[in-house]
């Protein structure tokens, strides 16, 4: 037992005072954050009178954007995908639809509803593309350009690279079948594209839960909090960490991950690229290191930014299963690619990307789960062996949730001066009871998964996707002239 | 950790961040209170001036007057409400519709404000004055934009390029060719856009673009000239397709040639399906495998056998084209 607290009191000491430092950084890192995103939100709601958005709608010079949209046995919701797509208001878009593999009845839906003919050019071999590609489909009028490619299963990242091939347009922009997109997301995500055409490579949208939301044909007509509240704290988690953390980075030019739900590229520098990575399990965070990579070693100038408008809505886990596997693959993803990118963490030559972003990805990102769980662990370890006070754990334990309950209503604070989509009063309370509720239990067990998928990653375990169970959105009904829930 | 930091400390640092919590939730509820009841005002007032607004809208020119009295004893947010409504409706009308809006705003004393701040030190002023002056119907404005075109900041100027082709005026075309070279800092494509929108004035002024020594003018004269030129373009950008020294120059002058369908412009095409630059040849091999195939059979054959696979694809009709 000596032994024991001798050991555990040298810990203390020793770890005492950096686990101080950084509790203090990691939170004081995402105000920082927050604070770098509501001056941009500032500035942008001060330019809402005069985007130009309408002239670009109508513009024949609005750079073109084939929509690239992977779909693995989405049988039933790939043709109102599609749709909604097809129809988003944008001057010049093709919509490439790369079925992979699906043992359902995804292809013969969208061949039927949309009367695909076949086409039996030969295919461009811009990429390489492990999947075999069986057969390619167009559609056969003129009032939309569709274009389904029918290959062998081979994963989301793959099924992207076979799209590519075949994109025509001057911009790729990647979404995925399930994910709702707002009418005007192509426009918004473009802008940067068309402001500063020749610097911008890349640009990511704002991806939002959509469960709660009421749904009409594929677009978000009302938008609401969930009732589980699993799915409610992913709500405050996603505007803290994606929208507002985001915006943050791409203030600083440092921003590093673009969600694959919905990012825009320069077609010509995924091309130059090679596309993206099959057998990255964060295939979006490599993608988008690869080109920071590329454009720096080529000392191009170039940026990659953030549109902080919401632009798709998709479905967060709502059960703990699928939960903890999402997390479990963001971290191996994580961490796969930081260990790729290692050279890149600290070297000036990659400017805010290696001084600052990868630093902090490694950090507050890769490491927080741990010694998140090391500080569960040892407290009370500390608490039995009388090496900490209860009355002074227990504070310095609330000191710390509530700083990180003040970060999140921070972001939240932020959402209501900005975009405020949850307009209800009663999603307003579930926001802050969501935020509360997050410290108690939910960043714990997040921290235990994602430890796990890092682990994974050591061990070099093969990485299974396993299958998103979805509870399916909340269909307005069609009669309804009013909107009820 | 008992040693770390005094429970003195830690207790002042609880007291801190429980109150910067407080705070926080009291902001945000705050705010959605004041956002709940601006909104509910704003939309009264809406309801209040929207029918004057449209019998205004629509009112013949004897009536404009009587109509008009309404907007002039609009005051505080009243009168935002107008301006917002009338502003809001200017972006989809045309004629008469916007004549008259205009009057709304000259009567609110909009366009009064824009045009005092157009000299605002504040450059988001300046850009909403010209976006504003650019709605409108207002022979004054254009002089207004043209001076801001040529502001010191790049997103003053864009907007206020935007602006002046919405005019349509003849007044605003050489302020348009100007902001065309990248070295203006106006993208291109609010440039190209805002020419367009002024198609009946621009499309003899932008032939001089094809000799520019920017890449960026000769480019977007290339794109503009099948939209406004057209058939008169068909020279310049046949010359352009070959011997334009941008690839991009080249790619654009056959998308614009894919537009305008002429036969002369097939020798031309072929040369460049057959030069070096893969993008450039494939965008002149679709350009020829848009034409009527009686024009380009024997070109096409050939290029269907040409090692670039992109090429052989571009040169095979799609299954909608037979």
């Amino acid at each position: 037992m000596d032994v024991a607290h001798d050991v555990l009191s040298t810990i203390f000491a020793v770890m005492a005072i950096p686990m101080l430092a950084y509790f203090i950084a990691i939170n004081t890192s995402y105000l920082a954050l927050i604070a770098l995103a509501s001056r941009h939100f500032a500035k942008h709601i001060r330019r809402s009178s005069f985007t130009g958005e309408r002239s670009m709608a109508a513009s024949p010079l609005t750079p073109g954007i084939s929509v690239l949209m992977p779909a693995y046995n989405e049988e039933t919701v790939i043709v109102a995908s599609v749709r909604s797509v097809i129809d988003l208001r944008y001057p010049d878009h093709e919509v490439i639809v790369v079925n992979d593999g699906s043992t359902d009845a995804t292809l013969q839906a969208l061949i039927d509803t949309f009367g695909l003919v076949r086409d039996d050019r030969e295919h461009p071999v811009r990429v390489p593309v492990r999947g075999r590609i069986r057969q390619v489909w167009v559609s056969a009028g003129g009032e939309f350009d569709l274009t389904v490619i029918d290959k062998e299963n081979s994963g989301r990242s793959d099924s992207l690279n076979a799209g590519l091939r075949f994109a025509e347009r001057d911009l790729v922009v990647m979404v995925d079948a399930d994910s709702l997109i707002d009418p005007d997301a192509l426009l918004k995500v473009s802008k940067p594209f068309a402001d500063d055409p020749e610097n911008t490579v890349a640009t990511g949208g704002v991806v939002r839960a959509v469960n709660g939301c009421l749904v009409n044909r594929g677009r978000v007509v009302d938008v609401g909090m969930p009732k589980q509240l699993l799915a409610k704290i992913q709500v405050v988690e996603y505007l803290r960490a994606f929208l507002l953390g985001r915006t943050g980075w791409s203030q600083l030019n440092a921003l590093v991950l673009i969600s694959g739900a919905f990012g825009m590229f320069r077609r010509d520098i995924l091309l130059e690229v090679g596309g993206l990575d099959a057998d990255s399990i964060g295939e979006d965070f490599e993608l988008v290191m690869r080109i920071h990579r590329l454009m720096r070693r080529s000392k191009r100038p170039y940026r990659v930014t953030f549109v902080a408008e919401p632009v798709s809505w998709t479905e967060v886990p709502s059960t703990m299963r699928v939960l903890a596997r999402q997390r479990r693959r963001w971290h191996r993803g994580l961490w796969e690619v930081l260990w790729k990118y290692r050279g890149m963490t600290f070297n000036p030559r990659y400017g805010a990307v290696g001084m600052v972003a990868l630093p902090f990805y490694w950090a507050f990102e890769l490491i927080a789960p741990l010694l998140e769980l090391v500080g569960l662990i040892l407290v009370p370890l500390g608490l039995a062996f009388g090496l900490v006070d209860p009355g002074y754990g227990l504070l310095f334990l609330l000191v710390s949730y509530a700083y990180g309950f003040f970060v999140t209503l921070a972001a939240l604070v932020v959402e209501e001066a900005s975009f405020h989509r949850y307009d209800r009063w009663r999603d307003l309370g579930s926001c802050i009871w969501a935020a509360l509720a997050e410290n108690l239990g939910y960043r714990q067990l997040t921290a235990i998964w994602r430890l796990q998928g890092w682990w994974a990653a050591l061990r070099g375990t093969k990485q299974e996707w396993g299958v998103m169970t979805r509870a399916g959105f909340l269909e307005e009904p069609v009669s309804a002239g009013a909107v009820s829930r | 950790m008992p040693t770390l930091i005094s429970s003195s400390v830690v207790f002042s640092l609880l007291i801190a961040s429980t109150t910067a919590c407080a705070v926080a939730v009291v902001l945000v509820l705050a705010m959605r209170l004041f956002r709940r009841v601006h909104a509910r005002r704003m939309r009264r007032l809406t309801d209040r001036v929207r029918p004057a607004i449209l019998q205004t809208a629509v009112a013949e020119q004897d009536e404009l007057d009587d109509s008009l009295a309404v907007f002039r004893s609009l005051r505080g947010r009243a009168r935002r409400s107008a301006e917002s409504m009338a502003t809001r409706m200017l972006y989809d009308v045309t004629g008469e519709t916007r004549t008259n809006l205009t009057h709304i705003l000259i009567a609110c004393g909009t366009v009064k404000r824009a045009v005092a701040r157009t000299t605002s030190t504040v450059p988001v002023r300046r850009a909403r004055a010209a976006e504003i002056l650019g709605l409108i119907d207002f022979p004054d404005a254009v002089g207004h934009l043209i001076r801001l075109a040529q502001d010191e900041n790049a997103e003053v100027r864009s907007v206020a390029t935007r602006a002046l082709g919405r005019t349509g005026r003849r007044e605003a075309i050489a302020a348009l060719l100007a902001a065309l070279p990248s070295s203006s800092g106006v993208p291109a494509v609010i440039v190209g856009s805002a020419l367009l929108e002024a198609a009946q004035h621009s499309a003899a002024a932008i032939s001089g673009g094809f000799t520019d020594e920017d890449p960026a003018v000769r480019r977007t004269t290339a794109i503009l000239a099948s939209h406004v030129m057209s058939p008169g373009a068909i020279p310049s950008l046949i010359t352009a397709v070959t011997a334009d020294k941008e690839p991009l120059v080249r790619i654009a002058a056959a998308r614009s040639l894919t537009r305008l369908q002429t036969r002369q412009a097939v020798p031309a095409l072929y040369n460049a399906a057959s030069s070096g630059h893969s993008a450039v040849s494939v965008a002149a091999t679709a350009a020829l495998a848009s034409f009527p195939s009686a024009w380009t059979q024997e070109v096409l054959n050939d290029l269907r056998h040409h090692p670039d696979v992109d090429i052989r694809r571009a040169a095979t009709a799609t299954p909608i084209g037979g």
